[in-house]
């Protein structure tokens, strides 16, 4: 079984409890202490940075359709980066000597940051990089991690270790014993820690966080792609249905991905496509019939409406299916070939969905396997039987929803590759074609297509009602339900773009530690608000991070490179989407009327505006609303 | 649907089928037979479906490869023989396209020893594998 984000989330919970209760460390020990918060604190702050969207302009201008979590995002982070900044040696927090131990207190501190640490780079295994330096989905769980239940739960448990370390930090500053200057440090970093527990309070009241959000969290798996299990005879029931929630879990990561193979990988067959399509209509006419035995089972019980309704939206998403393996037709690719590990997949969940709904071991599809169907006592003998056989439906058609997306794209891809042919002598006489092979007719390719997205359609809606089964009577997969519908609340495009360190963007954003200007003319008035000063530091690194990115295109005589469509803008196009969206786009106001581009012909009366050409921030804008 | 006599008058094609080129163009036919027909039945045969169903995948890939041999005459396809019969019971359906399978694996087998072009025994040999994968489908006893 993968590890999970909450097994690392709650060792590093324990660790900061010990860490409360250790010992005071001597004043000549408090230095290293010192070392082990910066370390945790910056850990932190790298995890907030995750959550944050947007760009940082957008929180400071108090973007109306920024919702509050987000606003806590920005603030959070930017609070814990300040505190990061107190926090970091200067000229280094002392030396040790060799043969000194650490204490307590630095010990459960370095244990809590390898949790954090540890289980942010969980969180990464689900996304890749492309080649432009964006975030790309790599799992269902991609989708889970940037949803508002999700991280919003991060960043309830990102402010809950601050108040954690806020009072910690502050009690290291008592010993006059200490350098002033660490003492100094450790007293501002506590301010800014309390601050970052305190940034969220708004947030928490406009919107609490989902109940689904902290379990959510806690159960996102690492990225593994678990081996095969071929079926083997003879399998228990238990077994089917685990190795069914093994097949379908592999099937719903090779979705990821998938369209793009389909414009040029070879292992991309016709063959394959129908072959997955003939399985899953047979696989899932298996589970009607296993979902008919279950409802025989819980007749009496609450559950019983919402599996026959399960029922009626499987039945109708295998019909889509066997639609779709029909409207392949004599549609062939220019390879042939079954090496797609999504085939053996497919057959694998056929498999053991057959010798769950047929009374017969050794069950096949072959005709002379036939058997009378399996007695509903023996398919699910008690409550903890019921709920591991509709985990393991709703496993496959949470699967099969996911196969008929990804193969839709992915016919969608073939198409555009022009992949998709038909023999010749399978054409009527007026096509007049001297090979043997020609391009597939619209007709076939549109019919194609509406099969794919009638069985990506059904499929979803049997996932959906096998989800309020699976809720209903506490199967496994209830955490599955949770998570898709988790997926669909997302805050905007994702997770922002990671900074590249090596990049001139990065190495400004290192270099400088100190206050920028804006946020030393705010803190020059004297005491105000934290967030006031939040937001200043958050507008002086995107004038830093503009700055770098100017500095950058002139060093490599380019202008500044956009990310081509359907990607997000990188950090250093971030900052200029930021100066752009105050930049007009037309004349100003006092020229408009007065002056003419003699170069463009004159408008008529009536006749349409010529388009204008999108501004970075339009496009941002743009996908923002789609994303919405 | 494709029905009895389409299935009928394929095999004494298959059994009328001389050379390579012959043996490959009934082949072809008698494998999108096979496709239309194992679809076709699908619906309704709740105990077969399954059967009915990949073995509709297994005749759609046998009449891609025999489509890919070198010897496969061009022209238009011959056709699969009468349509909209009336619907028979999916049981004598079976047996009846199992018969088929087994004819054409056979066709296709010789034919296959027969072949001077690499490619042509290989499309062969792969298509009679295909034909039998759909007579173990589906015939009545394994």
């Amino acid at each position: 079984m993968a590890a999970t984000f909450g097994d690392f989330i709650r060792a590093g919970r324990a660790e900061l409890g010990a860490a409360a209760n250790a010992p005071e460390p001597a004043a000549e020990k408090v230095p290293a202490a010192a070392q082990g918060l910066y370390r945790l604190v910056a850990a932190m702050s790298r995890c907030a940075e995750d959550l944050v969207p947007y760009g940082d302009i957008d929180a400071v201008v108090r973007r109306p359709d920024l919702d509050s979590w987000m606003r806590a995002a920005v603030d959070v982070r930017e609070a814990l980066r300040l505190a990061t900044g107190s926090l970091r040696p200067i000229n280094g927090h002392g030396t040790r000597r060799i043969g000194d131990l650490p204490g307590m207190l630095t010990r459960h501190l370095a244990a809590a940051t390898m949790s954090l640490t540890v289980g942010r780079d969980l969180l990464h295994t689900h996304f890749s990089a492309s080649a432009w330096g964006e975030l790309q989905r790599r799992s269902d769980w991609s989708d889970v991690i940037t949803s508002e239940p999700v991280t919003s739960a991060l960043l309830e448990e990102l402010a809950d270790w601050a108040r954690r370390l806020a009072p910690l930090t502050a009690r290291l500053s008592f010993d006059p014993a200490v350098a002033p200057a660490t003492r100094e440090s450790l007293d501002d970093a506590a301010r800014w820690l309390w601050t970052t527990g305190a940034a969220v309070r708004t947030a928490q009241e406009v919107s609490p966080v989902p109940s689904s959000g902290h379990p959510l969290l806690h159960a996102v798996p690492a990225y593994v792609v678990p081996a095969r299990r071929p079926p083997r005879e003879p399998e228990p029931v238990t077994e089917l249905c685990e190795g069914i929630s093994i097949g379908a879990l592999r099937l719903r990561l090779a979705a990821c991905g998938a369209a793009e193979d389909a414009t040029w990988s070879h292992a991309v067959t016709a063959a394959g496509w129908r072959s997955v399509a003939a399985a899953a209509a047979a696989a899932g006419h298996a589970s009607g019939l296993v979902l008919d035995a279950l409802i025989k089972r819980v007749v009496d019980s609450e559950a019983g409406p919402q599996l026959r309704a399960a029922a009626a939206a499987v039945e109708t998403a295998w019909s889509a299916w066997r639609r779709a393996a029909a409207a392949w037709g004599v549609m062939t690719t220019e390879t042939s070939g079954l090496d797609s590990p999504k085939v053996a997949d497919t057959s694998d969940l056929l498999l053991r969905m057959g010798r769950l709904a047929w009374n017969n071991p050794h069950w096949t599809p072959g005709r002379g396997q036939s058997a009378p169907l399996r007695d509903p006592a023996d398919l699910a003998p008690n409550s903890a039987g019921i709920g591991g056989v509709t985990a393991a439906v709703h496993h496959t058609w949470a699967a099969l929803a996911d196969t008929a997306a990804a193969d839709l794209g992915a016919v969608r891809g073939a198409v555009r590759a022009g992949r998709l042919y038909v023999p010749t002598r399978s054409l009527p006489e007026e096509y007049d074609v001297p090979r043997r092979f020609g391009p597939a007719l619209p007709a076939q390719l549109d019919k194609l297509e509406d099969a794919y997205r009638a069985a990506a359609y059904a499929s979803a809606q049997a996932a959906m009602a096998l989800g309020a089964v699976a809720v209903a009577v506490g199967a496994p997969s209830s955490i599955l339900a949770a998570a898709r519908s988790a997926a669909t609340r997302q805050h905007g495009p994702g997770w922002r773009h990671h900074q590249d360190p090596r990049g001139p963007a990065g190495q400004q954003a290192r270099a400088v530690v100190g206050p920028g200007p804006v946020e030393q003319a705010v803190r020059q008035l004297g005491p105000v608000d934290a967030t006031v000063v939040l937001r200043a530091a958050a507008i002086d690194r995107a004038a830093r991070n503009l700055v770098a990115e100017a500095r950058a295109s002139k060093q490599n005589g380019l202008p500044t490179a956009g990310a081509p469509a359907g990607t997000w803008p990188s950090a250093a196009g971030a900052a200029a989407r930021v100066a752009a969206k105050d930049y007009p786009s037309g004349p100003p106001g006092w020229l408009a009327g007065t002056q003419t581009d003699s170069s463009q012909p004159q408008l008529q009366s009536g006749q349409p505006p010529r388009p204008r050409s999108l501004r970075p921030a339009d496009v941002h804008a743009q996908r923002h609303r789609r994303g919405k | 649907m494709t029905g009895m006599l389409a299935i009928d008058a394929m095999r004494a094609r298959l059994d009328g089928a001389g050379s390579l080129a012959e043996t490959l163009a009934t082949g072809w036919d008698a494998f999108e037979l096979l496709r239309a027909a194992t679809d076709g039945c699908a619906d309704g045969a709740d105990g077969l479906f399954a059967a009915f169903m990949t073995a509709s995948a297994s005749a759609a890939n046998g009449r891609d490869l025999v489509g890919w041999a070198p010897s496969l005459p061009p022209g238009r396809a011959a056709g699969i023989g009468p349509r909209h019969e009336p619907l028979h019971d999916p049981d004598e359906v079976a047996d009846a396209l199992a018969m088929l399978a087994t004819a054409l694996s056979a066709r296709l087998s010789s034919a296959a020893s027969q072949a001077a072009h690499t490619e042509d025994r290989s499309a062969c040999e792969h298509a009679a594998d295909e034909a039998r994968r759909i007579r173990a489908l589906l015939i009545r006893d394994a």
